[in-house]
C-alpha cells in the first residue's frame, strides 16, 4: 500500500479534529454539544455507516476476512487481558487504578476513531470489517470489560447486557450482514439516505474528538504515570505484539486480517470507559486521564504504526 | 428538468427531516442540541459548502448570472415585503404579532432548506446561485428586518453593520469568488478537508428541521390561523408572483436562473424569524409555529411549484 496516499487521508482526518479543538477553544458550541453528539454518532450515523458499507455485492474473500476478524478479536482481546494483568503487577499501577488499566489496555477505541480511520485507508471495504472485529470487542465489553471497570469496588456485576447487545450498531451490523449475504438492495433513494446520514460520522467523531481534548486541563492530565504507561502499551506494544503474532499465524492469504487488526488495536481508550466508570462506579478520574492521553498521543503514533502497513 | 430526479431528491430530503423528528422525539439527541447544530452548520460546514462550490473552472457566464441572482433577491424580497404590509393590514393580523407574521411571508429559508434543495436539483453551480440570493437575503434580513422584527416590541433596533457582512458564509463567498476569479488552484488536501465538512451540510440541516419539529406538541401547533395563512403566502402566493415576474424577463433559453429563483422563493418560512424574534423581543411563539406550519406544508407546496419550473 502506497504510504503517502495513507498517510495524507489520515492526516486530513485529524486536521478534522484541530477545527474541533479550535472550535473547543473558542467556546463556538455549549458545553453539552459533545455529549449530545457522541449520542447522534452512536445511535444515528454510525449505524447507518455501518450499515451503508454493507451495501454491496456478495464476496467471498471478505466474508472469510470477517469470520477471521471476528475470532482473532476474541483471542486478541483474551491475550492482551493477559498480558494487561501481568504488566498492571510488574509496573505496581496503584489498587484503584488497576481495574481500569487493564480495561484500556485491552479495548481500543474502534468506533470513533477507528471507523473513520478505516474509512480513510480502505473505504467501505475498512468499515465492513472495522465493524466486525467491533463485535467481538462488544461482546467481551460486557462479559469481562464491566467486570474490570468495578475491579477494587464493592459494586456487584451490573446487569446492563440487554443495553450493550440490543444497540443500534450491532442491529445495523446484523442488518446489513443480512443484506450483504443475500445480495438484497436498497432502491436509490434509499442508498442515498443511508449514504448521507453515514457520511456524517468522520466529520462529527473527529470534531467530538476535537472538542473534548479541547476541554481537558493539559498539564494535569499528561502528567500521570500510570496514564503514561498506558499510553504505551495500548498504541504501542500493544499493537506491534499483536500484529507480530499474526503475521506467525497462517494468513498470509489474507492480508486485510492483518491490516485491520493493526489499526483497531492501534486505536486510543474508547470512551465508553468513563461511561461504564461513571454508571458502574469506577475510578472516572482515571478513565478520564487514560482517554485524553491516549487520544492525544495517537494523532502522533497512528501514522508511525500504519508504516508497518 | 428531469421531474423524477427532483422528486427523488425532495424525497431524501424530506426522510431525513423525518430522521431528525425521530431523534429528537426518540431523544437520541435532546431537541435543545439544536442550537449547537445550527452553529456547527452556519459556523463550519455551510461556509465549507459554499467555498466548494465556487471552486470550478472560470465562467463569465456564472458571474454574470451571480450579479442577476443578487439583484433579484433584493429587488424581489423588498416587493414582498410591501405587500406583506399591505396583507397584514388588509387581513388586521393583530399588533401583537405583526411583525413575525410580516417576515415570515416576506423571506424564505434561502440558505438552510435552500441549499441543499438547490444543490440537490441544480448541482454546484445551483448552489452557488442561491448563495448569492442569500446574501441579498442576509443584508435585508439584518437591516430592514430587524426593524419589522421591532414592530412587535417597544424596542428600537439597532442595526449592526457587522452582522449583515461579517458572517463564516460571507467570507466563504468572497474568498471563493477570490479563487473563482484569479482561478488560483487550491491544493487537494485542502479541498478534501473542505469537502469533508461540506458534505455535511445537506444531511446535517435536515435532521435540524426533523429536530427542531419534535420540540412542540403537535396539537398547539395546529391551532393557529394565521400561522396558516402566512404558510400558504410564503409557499405558494409568492413563488407564483416569483414566475409571473421572472417570464416576463427575457432570459436566455436554458438558464437555470428563473427556475431556481422561483425554487429559492418557494422555501419555508427561515429560522431567522425565531432568532430575531427572540433578539427583539418579537413574539417568539407566533415564529415558531409560522415555521413549523410552513416546513410542513412545503412539502406538498414544493413539488407542485417544481412541476411549475
Amino acid at each position: 500500500m502506497d504510504y503517502r496516499v495513507v498517510i495524507v487521508n489520515i492526516i486530513l482526518i485529524f486536521a478534522l479534529i484541530g477545527v474541533g479543538y479550535i472550535a473547543g477553544k473558542c467556546k463556538l458550541f455549549s458545553a453539552g454539544a459533545s455529549k449530545e453528539w457522541s449520542s447522534l454518532l452512536i445511535k444515528v450515523t454510525l449505524p447507518f455507516s455501518i450499515f451503508s458499507s454493507m451495501l454491496r455485492d456478495f464476496e467471498k474473500e471478505l466474508m472469510i476476512n470477517a469470520g477471521l476478524l471476528f475470532g482473532l478479536g476474541f483471542v486478541f482481546l483474551t491475550f492482551e487481558a493477559v498480558m494487561g494483568q501481568f504488566l498492571a503487577k510488574k509496573l505496581q499501577v496503584g489498587q484503584d487504578k488497576k481495574g481500569i488499566w487493564i480495561y484500556c489496555s485491552m479495548f481500543t477505541n474502534s468506533s470513533f476513531m477507528g471507523f473513520p480511520v478505516a474509512n480513510a485507508i480502505w473505504g467501505a471495504d475498512g468499515v465492513f470489517l472495522a465493524s466486525i472485529l467491533n463485535l467481538s470487542f462488544t461482546i467481551m465489553t460486557f462479559t469481562v470489560g464491566i467486570r474490570l471497570v468495578c475491579m477494587g469496588r464493592e459494586e456487584a456485576a451490573p446487569t446492563g447486557w440487554k443495553q450493550m447487545i440490543f444497540t443500534n450498531i450491532n442491529l445495523s451490523i446484523v442488518l446489513g450482514l443480512l443484506f450483504f449475504m443475500n445480495g438484497w438492495t436498497l432502491p436509490e433513494p434509499m442508498t442515498r439516505l443511508v449514504g448521507y446520514l453515514g457520511g456524517l460520522t468522520t466529520p462529527l467523531s473527529m470534531l467530538v474528538i476535537g472538542l473534548n481534548l479541547a476541554g481537558g486541563k493539559f498539564r494535569e492530565l499528561i502528567s500521570d504515570r500510570d496514564a503514561l504507561t498506558l499510553s504505551l502499551q495500548r498504541l504501542i506494544v500493544a499493537p506491534l505484539l499483536i500484529y507480530g503474532i499474526s503475521l506467525l499465524l497462517p494468513l498470509d492469504a489474507y492480508p486485510m486480517v492483518r491490516n485491520i487488526l493493526l489499526v483497531i488495536f492501534a486505536m486510543p481508550v474508547p470512551s465508553l470507559c468513563l461511561i461504564f466508570a461513571e454508571q458502574y462506579g469506577g475510578n472516572c478520574k482515571f478513565a478520564v486521564t487514560a482517554i485524553f492521553q491516549t487520544t492525544l498521543f495517537s494523532i502522533v503514533t497512528i501514522p508511525l504504526i500504519l508504516l508497518f502497513l | 428538468m428531469e421531474y423524477r430526479v427532483v422528486i427523488q431528491n425532495i424525497f431524501v430530503l424530506f426522510a431525513l427531516i423525518g430522521v431528525g423528528f425521530l431523534a429528537g422525539k426518540k431523544r437520541v439527541v435532546s431537541p435543545d442540541a439544536s442550537k449547537d447544530l445550527t452553529n456547527l452548520l452556519m459556523k463550519i460546514t455551510l461556509p465549507a459548502t459554499i467555498f466548494a462550490s465556487l471552486i470550478r473552472p472560470y465562467d463569465s457566464g456564472l458571474l454574470k448570472d451571480s450579479v442577476i441572482c443578487f439583484v433579484f433577491g433584493i429587488v424581489f424580497f423588498l416587493f414582498s415585503m410591501a405587500l406583506a404590509f399591505f396583507l397584514a393590514k388588509r387581513m388586521h393580523v393583530q399588533s401583537g404579532k405583526r411583525g413575525v407574521w410580516i417576515l415570515a411571508a416576506t423571506f424564505s429559508n434561502t440558505g438552510f432548506v435552500g441549499f441543499p434543495v438547490a444543490n440537490a436539483v441544480f448541482g454546484a453551480e445551483g448552489l452557488f446561485l442561491a448563495s448569492m440570493i442569500n446574501l441579498a437575503f442576509n443584508i435585508l434580513v439584518f437591516s430592514v428586518g430587524v426593524k419589522i422584527a421591532c414592530m412587535d416590541s417597544e424596542e428600537s433596533g439597532v442595526i449592526s453593520l457587522k452582522k449583515i457582512l461579517v458572517g463564516n458564509v460571507n467570507i466563504a463567498i468572497v474568498l471563493g469568488l477570490f479563487f473563482f476569479i484569479t482561478q488560483i488552484s487550491v491544493p487537494d488536501p485542502v479541498m478534501t478537508l473542505v469537502n469533508y465538512f461540506g458534505g455535511v451540510t445537506t444531511p446535517l440541516s435536515m435532521f435540524i428541521i426533523g429536530l427542531t419539529m419534535s420540540r412542540g406538541r403537535l396539537k398547539d401547533l395546529f391551532t393557529d390561523m394565521d400561522a396558516f395563512v402566512v404558510s400558504l403566502i410564503r409557499l405558494v402566493a409568492m413563488p407564483i408572483l416569483a414566475f409571473v415576474l421572472l417570464k416576463l424577463l427575457p432570459f436566455e433559453e436554458g438558464s437555470m436562473i428563473p427556475g431556481l429563483a422561483v425554487l429559492i422563493i418557494a422555501m419555508p418560512a427561515p429560522s431567522v424569524c425565531m432568532i430575531l424574534a427572540e433578539q427583539y423581543g418579537g413574539n417568539t411563539d407566533f415564529a415558531g409555529k409560522a415555521i413549523f406550519i410552513s416546513s410542513l406544508l412545503c412539502m406538498i407546496t414544493i413539488p407542485g411549484i417544481l412541476l411549475l419550473v
